[in-house]
């Protein structure tokens, strides 16, 4: 029996991190959720901790092991809103508004311009970053195949990569109208994000201590 | 039917029965199969599951079987049985049995 290295505990949080992510969207209930969490933590550490790979434990696909889990455990339909709901507001929509300030402080103070437009392009940057977000939250499935954090991050890094060169391509091919200006605004309203922007950072940022102190208790 | 009949024997964690399991000659593709394998049981009725707490830890989850479980394995042993003495016959060569 060998001790679970630092590394090798990265790879099953991110690993059983994803699953549960995965069974919240598919409705199964928290108490539930937080018992196959629970479970599938204990195994695959007892599993490494006896030389096993994390490949023997969910087999080579862990999504669809995740799947399979789900399949066989009640669950309320339709009951994945509310993880959207989340996901937009405390992903997504965090880092498109980070995304918004840096390019509307940027006309405003460098190019000094006093008003900010927002055009197409920057609609399809934010879609970008939601396929992004998605892709890291889901990485933790490389799990079993890819043993580093590092490495894992960069295949999501690449897949969104591919991704994102395949739908600019296939836009461009359409003619699409990046330069469209869909809305326009001066200071004041870019004060008013910068705020929106930070209570949505601080709301966060407290949300993910408490749930982490929660899990420790 | 064997993840009844290890339960029958005594409750177990999941760890335990896929250790179990392999002590049989019954290696599982992958571990973990044993979880979608025993939620259904659960679903059905033919086990129960409990949490053990530990000291050095979360508590742990053991399975036992319940009495629908045990009736469910009786029934799903006469039937293996049937079946396997059919599959002997005929991979020794013997007449099948006339049931008319």
């Amino acid at each position: 029996m060998t001790i679970v290295d630092q590394e090798a505990q990265q790879q099953i949080t991110d690993l059983v991190n994803a699953c549960t992510g995965y069974w919240e969207l598919r409705g199964i209930p928290l108490q539930r959720r937080k018992e196959m969490q629970l479970e599938l933590e204990q195994h695959i550490e007892q599993a490494v901790r006896d030389g096993k790979s994390l490949k023997a434990v969910v087999g080579p696909n862990a999504l669809a092991f995740a799947e399979s889990w789900a399949r066989e455990t009640p669950h309320q339909f339709p009951r994945g809103g509310t993880v959207v709901l989340r996901w937009l507001v405390f992903d997504w929509l965090a880092y498109a508004l980070l995304f918004l300030l840096i390019i509307a402080l940027f006309e405003h103070l460098i190019l000094r311009s006093p008003s900010f437009s927002l055009i197409l392009a920057h609609v399809v940057a934010f879609a970008f970053i939601g396929v992004y977000t998605l892709l890291q939250a889901w990485s933790g499935f490389l799990s079993p195949r890819v043993v580093s954090r590092e490495y894992r991050l960069r295949v999501a890094f690449g897949v969104y990569g591919g991704i994102s060169l395949l739908v600019i391509f296939l836009l461009s091919l359409t003619h699409f109208p990046w330069n469209l200006v869909l809305f326009r605004w001066d200071w004041p309203v870019t004060l008013l994000l910068m705020l929106g922007a930070s209570v949505l950072f601080g709301w966060k940022v407290w949300v993910g201590r408490s749930s982490r102190q929660k899990h420790r208790v | 039917m064997c993840l009844l009949a290890l339960l029958r024997e005594q409750p177990c964690y999941g760890y335990e029965i896929v250790q179990q399991l392999a002590r049989y000659g019954l290696d599982l593709v992958s571990e973990g199969s044993i979880y979608p394998l025993l939620s259904r049981l659960l679903t059905r009725g033919y086990i129960e599951s409990y949490l053990v707490s530990s000291t050095e830890g979360p508590g742990r989850k053991y399975y036992r079987l319940r009495p629908e479980g045990a009736k469910q394995l009786e029934q799903w042993q006469t039937e293996w049985d049937t079946f396997a003495r059919a599959v002997e016959c005929l991979l020794k060569g013997e007449q099948a049995h006339d049931h008319s």
